[in-house]
């Protein structure tokens, strides 16, 4: 086959490829569609459904504006201004075009379906950069890998609509604008960068990363002496664009001049400024005044920004780091001072084995990518080295940021796959043919020259798109390596059949394993839409369990939408967005007082809870209980967190201690101490629990046989039970009519008259 | 347009008229209805102001609600000897009716038995033990209670709650007589309110064991024992409580009464009872929020939500009904409060004057400013008086901050910015045209630089 032919083909080859791996990334995505429904999933997606459709009904000048009366009640939710738009405005966008040309799609649908055909373009825009550090071919393999790897997939399901979704795509590719803008120096692609980063800024607060990494690669870069005019220009260019333009978002706001995280990007940015004005100086003086202009210049920039950056943190117009940010440094930071943090299950420390449930082979391929790129050493496997290091750091310290790992870890692994693909296909017509060529050395080192020899042609090639300066080193090296060949022997060329055949075989069976472990996760794992359960049966059929929506669809039947429901904040979005309620506390969190509030409701006796009940305006108070069913992630096991989340901020009246028995354990059964016996959590997840298998009812949650004798209640009364007890809701009594405390009121309608109260003296 | 609507409401308020606003349906229980002719006085009182009265042994059985339908609007329990309900009824019964918007009226005697205890203690009203009863030796009649000393003479000027609303003082002639049981009132419930008491001088004592020792002290004694209460329900059901069957009696009514030493007179228990009848079965003191209005000060309708620091008015239309006719209410305390978890503002209203074609509403209203604080407000009228109507008036509305394009827009702080930016774009202009085609030689340069 002549070149000509095979670029032919690559050319067809390359995007019907590019387009398959588009296909594959998007239906392995629809399993949770096909096996329940086309449905939003979890719980941070319903509010991203809600305001969505806020959106496309209202317009967006009212969802700028937004101000939902019917969260965080009473205090109200500035949505317009507490909110990453970039999902709703992209879903919207897709909506009207849509519409526009007469196709009547639902927006519940391209809800539904837009992380995955954004999983598409991720897997595009990892070919992208992928072929800006090695080649296409290493590009396809980086495509490919992003596409299906599970660490990626957990996030993008279809029904998984949230920022993430949209967010890695365009972290990828803004990375991809990035490396291009440093290799090209050009200002246009630093604008797209900036562009892509003020997308990347209204999709996901992640955005900080980007933030703070392109800044370390430029700051990196100086340090390794490697200042260059395109470096100026591109980071210039992004950071000034980029930053103005991050600021357009109501809820980044200044915060890009205020807060310590931006401040890394600022400083680089200064830095570069004076990198470029002594460069400038330089070309004008002696090389001895220079010096000793450097020494007292570097000396006074020092000294006059550590002046003002101390007293502007300590003036407090540059806030202090937040507290999720220190809990990126100190895993334990969070559990001492910020429980409503540590509470998040996304927010713990990762388990090792997610490494490598997420990422399988990858994982292994990585460092070895890593090592490869330290060996070339550009401006771009620069980035790639640090994104790598910080990544991992993060993907460790935090479950969440497992998905900014993933796309690294696919560059990387496709550079190493690739490269060991390169290694043991080379086709030998080539080889023979170079040998040839190379035929005065001798012959036990003329492979290894052949090699170095190709590999220079391919720097020779690429290093002309560049500045020259940069690479001339680089291909000075490698040519004289070539001449001296002998002096330096490398490994030996595979000319053998059999172990080429070995490895590439072995790869393969690899690459099998690989598309078998993803495909298993994400039908295993990550494509349970959280709030339609599937088990199996005794006959092992499937028994789907519906009760969350059957709990919230009563709510939505059964009462107004200016009726207050109270429940943990985990479940708010949901019952916002199914139920049409109005709730106390959300997944918003952004009121610590507020969820104490709620939490000090749940962990106080009756009489406690009643009054914070009475204040809110309750109506309704709803309890996720898993006793019957066996789900371990319902109320009674998050109690903890509300007791602890409500000790922060009531600590007389609420006391974790005081919820533990005197061995310390936490007990739900006839050891559970008063404290816990007398919640309102307590009551109201076991209130007639008893009764359900005539006194012998066991929680099977926690394992245990409960008292014959189960709680009452007195100012709550059941309104609603699903079939597998999985949500009751409890409707708030009003005061009594005739003034009596309603314990009384109880007791009476349970036939108990009152007892006289007077007595002789 | 507001005022139509008003007086289309109070149309439909009038055309339901009859003396009670509540109904004309009365049932009254009776230990024996043989005997029901002491309360003559009384029949004839009620009937004359247009009351369905059914007279009911405790004997036979009776249903208060039917098909979930309350059969009567007012249940008057003038049986204290029941020893059970009639078939049909119970005290859950009773406060269900009463929870059901029924009024009710308990008259006491000192042959007490324990159903209508039992049934006043869920009201926090205390009956002393039974056959005690109250005696004083110094406030008796000389004529009832010659005897035993236990119809007792109480002066309404000086032993009678000063409620206007209920019972005005200046409306009852001459002292109330009242021979029976002694109560006593929970003072933490707060609906609850004693309005005729016993002298200082009286205590409760078994009176059938008169002559015997007293080696204890009586249980309640003095201004502690409670003759009448009533209580006003949450939902504004009315509830008595009498200590006495026989002040309501005819002779009670007619005969002349005497304290000791002192002139014969007409007992005020007559009026004493029209007046408290007729609280209890809504014909006076009941008010009526004819309509809430609020808008932003200058525009007619009330708005979805407002933006903060909005100036508002607030308006509250309340009418009282009374004797059988709605007036026009009149107060000067009434108070508009903003409450999100904690009152904000707090303002009385003022009344407004009224026309002649709505004097009978009464208007209250005010102007505020909302606070600087945005969520969701609730605009309350919490206007609860002993013996009114309670008037709790709750309307949500949204305050909202300023939208995007609300601040304003320019302002001087920034001016140093403005300038340095325009000042920027000007000299970029400039130095584009100066580089382009100033006539500089910078074409060498350029091609250098490239």
């Amino acid at each position: 086959m002549s070149a000509e032919t095979t670029s032919t083909i690559a050319k067809v080859l390359k995007p019907t490829i590019l387009i398959l791996i588009a296909i594959v990334a998007i239906s392995s995505r629809l399993f949770s569609i096909i096996r329940f429904e086309s449905v939003i999933h979890e719980f941070d997606p319903w509010f991203n459904y809600r305001t969505t459709q806020h959106l496309v009904k209202n317009g967006f000048y009212e969802f700028w504006n937004w101000f939902d009366e019917k969260s965080w009640y009473p205090l109200g939710r500035v949505v317009g201004g507490t909110v990453y738009p970039g999902i709703m405005v992209t879903s919207a966008l897709i909506h009207n075009i849509l519409h526009f040309f007469n196709f009547p799609v639902d927006i519940r649908n391209i809800c539904v379906f837009l992380a995955p055909m954004f999983s598409g373009l991720t897997a595009f825009s990892a070919y992208l950069l992928t072929k800006e550090l090695k080649d296409s071919s290493a590009g396809l393999l980086a495509a490919a890998f992003l596409g299906v790897a599970p660490g990626y997939i957990s996030r993008s399901v279809a029904g998984s609509y949230d920022n993430e979704g949209i967010a890695i795509f365009l972290l990828v590719f803004t990375f991809y604008l990035w490396i291009k803008a440093v290799k090209t120096g050009s200002a246009f692609f630093g604008l797209l960068t900036a562009l892509f980063y003020f997308y990347m800024v209204s999709a996901w607060g992640g955005y900080v990363f980007i933030t703070n990494l392109v800044p370390l690669h430029a700051f990196t870069l100086v340090l390794m002496g490697r200042f260059s005019n395109r470096l100026y220009v591109s980071y210039s260019t992004f950071y000034a664009v980029g930053t103005l333009l991050s600021m357009q978002i109501p809820f980044v706001g200044f915060q890009p001049t205020r807060t310590s995280e931006h401040m890394a990007a600022l400083g680089v940015f200064g830095l570069l400024q004076l990198r470029g004005f002594a460069e400038l100086i330089r070309g004008l003086v002696t090389p001895k005044q220079f010096r000793t202009l450097l020494k007292t210049g570097i000396a006074i920039v020092t000294v006059v920004s550590l002046t003002i950056l101390t007293l502007l943190s300590m003036s407090g117009v540059v806030a202090p780091f937040t507290g999720r940010f220190y809990s990126l440094w100190d895993t334990g930071y969070a559990k001492v001072h910020i429980p409503i943090i540590a509470s998040v299950s996304e927010h713990q420390p990762t388990a090792w084995t997610s490494f490598f449930f997420d990422l399988q082979m990858l994982i292994f391929l990585f460092p070895a990518g890593v090592y490869l790129c330290f060996k070339e050493l550009k401006d771009e496997h620069v980035f790639i080295i640090l994104y790598s290091v910080f990544a991992s750091y993060f993907a460790g310290v935090m479950v969440r940021l497992m998905l900014t790992l993933t796309p690294v870890v696919c560059v990387s692994a496709a550079i190493a796959y690739s490269t060991l693909l390169d290694t043991y296909l080379e086709k030998s017509e080539h080889v023979l043919a170079t040998t040839l060529q190379g035929g005065a050395s001798t012959s036990a080192a003329s492979a290894s020259a052949i090699e170095s020899t190709s590999a220079s042609k391919k720097h020779g090639t690429k290093s002309t798109n560049k500045d020259t300066s940069e690479t001339k080193p680089h291909s000075a090296a490698a040519s004289s390596r070539n001449n001296n060949a002998s002096e330096k022997p490398k490994r030996f060329p595979i000319f053998s059949w059999d172990s080429r055949m070995m490895v590439i075989l072995q790869l393969t069976w690899f690459l099998f394993m690989f598309a078998w472990h993803c495909t298993y996760v994400t039908s295993g794992s990550y494509s349970s839409p959280s709030i339609v359960l599937a088990t199996r049966g005794h006959d092992g059929s499937q028994v789907i369990i519906d009760d969350f929506r059957e709990a919230y669809y009563w709510l939505r039947k059964n009462t107004g939408e200016n009726t207050k429901v109270m429940s943990w904040w985990d479940y708010g979005y949901q019952m916002a967005g199914m139920a049409n309620i109005t709730t106390l506390v959300d997944n918003n969190t952004w009121n610590n007082t507020h969820i104490a509030t709620v939490g000090k409701a749940m962990a106080t006796s009756e009489d406690v809870a009643y009054k914070v009940l009475r204040q809110h305006d309750v109506d309704y108070v709803l309890v996720i209980f898993g006793g019957v069913l066996g789900y371990s992630g319902d109320d009674i096991n998050k109690f903890l967190w509300m007791i602890r989340i409500g000790e922060g901020v009531y600590p007389n009246e609420v006391k974790e201690q005081s919820f533990f028995t005197p061995r310390g354990e936490y007990k739900v059964d006839h050891e559970a101490t008063p404290a816990m016996k007398n919640s309102l959590m307590y009551k109201m997840s076991y209130y007639r629990f008893s009764e359900l298998h005539g006194g012998n009812a066991v929680d099977h949650v926690r394992s245990a046989r409960m008292p014959a004798e189960g709680p009452t209640l007195s100012v709550l009364e059941e309104a609603y039970t699903t079939e597998h007890w999985l949500v009751r809701i409890y409707k708030v009594k009003d005061l009594d009519n005739i003034g009596r405390d309603l314990k009384d009121a109880t007791a009476f309608d349970n036939g108990k008259a009152r007892k006289s109260s007077l007595k002789r003296k | 347009m507001r005022v139509l609507v008003l007086l289309s409401t109070l149309a439909l308020a009038l055309m339901a008229h009859a003396s009670s606003l509540t109904g004309e349906r009365a049932l009254v229980l009776l230990d024996d209805v043989e005997g029901a002719h002491v309360y003559l006085e009384l029949w004839n009182d009620l009937q004359a102001r247009e009351y369905n009265l059914t007279l009911h042994d405790v004997s036979q059985p009776v249903a208060l609600n039917k098909n979930g339908q309350r059969q009567f609007d007012h249940l008057l329990i003038l049986s204290p000897k029941m020893k059970a309900y009639p078939e049909g009824m119970s005290a859950k019964a009773v406060v269900g009716f009463v929870a059901d918007g029924g009024n009710l009226l308990v008259a006491g005697s000192p042959e007490l038995g324990n159903t209508v205890r039992e049934l006043s203690r869920e009201f926090d009203v205390e009956f002393d033990n039974k056959f005690t009863t109250v005696l004083d030796h110094f406030n008796y009649d000389t004529g009832f209670g010659k005897e035993k000393h236990d119809a007792i003479v109480i002066n309404p000027a000086t032993h009678m709650a000063k409620l206007d609303n209920i019972i005005p003082v200046d409306k009852i002639p001459g002292p109330i007589l009242f021979r029976g049981i002694a109560h006593s009132v929970n003072p933490s419930n707060s609906l609850l309110t004693p309005i005729l008491w016993a002298p200082q001088e009286a205590y409760s004592w078994e009176s059938v064991n008169l002559n015997g020792s007293a080696d204890q002290d009586p249980v309640i004694s003095g201004k502690d024992i409670s003759l009448v209460s009533v209580m006003q329900a949450r939902n504004n059901a009315r509830i008595a409580f009498l200590g006495s069957t026989e002040m309501l009696t005819d002779p009670f009514i007619f005969e002349p009464i005497a304290k000791q030493g002192e002139k014969e007179t007409i007992s005020g228990n007559r009026q004493f009872i029209e007046a408290l009848t007729k609280w209890v079965f809504h014909e006076t003191a009941v008010l009526d929020v004819v309509g809430v209005y609020h808008n932003k000060v200058g525009e007619e309708n009330a708005p979805a939500h407002y933006r903060i620091k909005d100036n508002m008015t607030y308006s509250i239309y309340i009418s009282e009904y009374h004797n059988g006719e709605w007036r026009a209410f009149s107060a000067n305390d009434v108070q508009l409060e903003l409450i999100m978890l904690d009152p904000y503002i707090r303002k009385t209203l003022d009344e407004s004057p009224m026309d002649k074609d709505e004097g009978i509403v009464g208007t209250f209203s005010t102007t505020v400013q909302l606070p600087d604080q945005y969520g969701v407000f609730k605009f309350t009228v919490n206007y609860k008086r002993p013996g009114l109507t309670y008037i709790e008036s709750v309307t949500t509305v949204g305050i909202h901050p300023f939208r995007h394009d609300q601040y304003p827009r320019f302002i001087s702080q920034a001016k140093p910015y403005y300038t340095s930016a325009a000042s920027m774009g000007i000299g970029l202009l400039i130095f584009t045209f100066v580089y382009l085609w100033g006539g500089l030689d910078s074409s060498a340069k350029t091609t250098k630089k490239a």
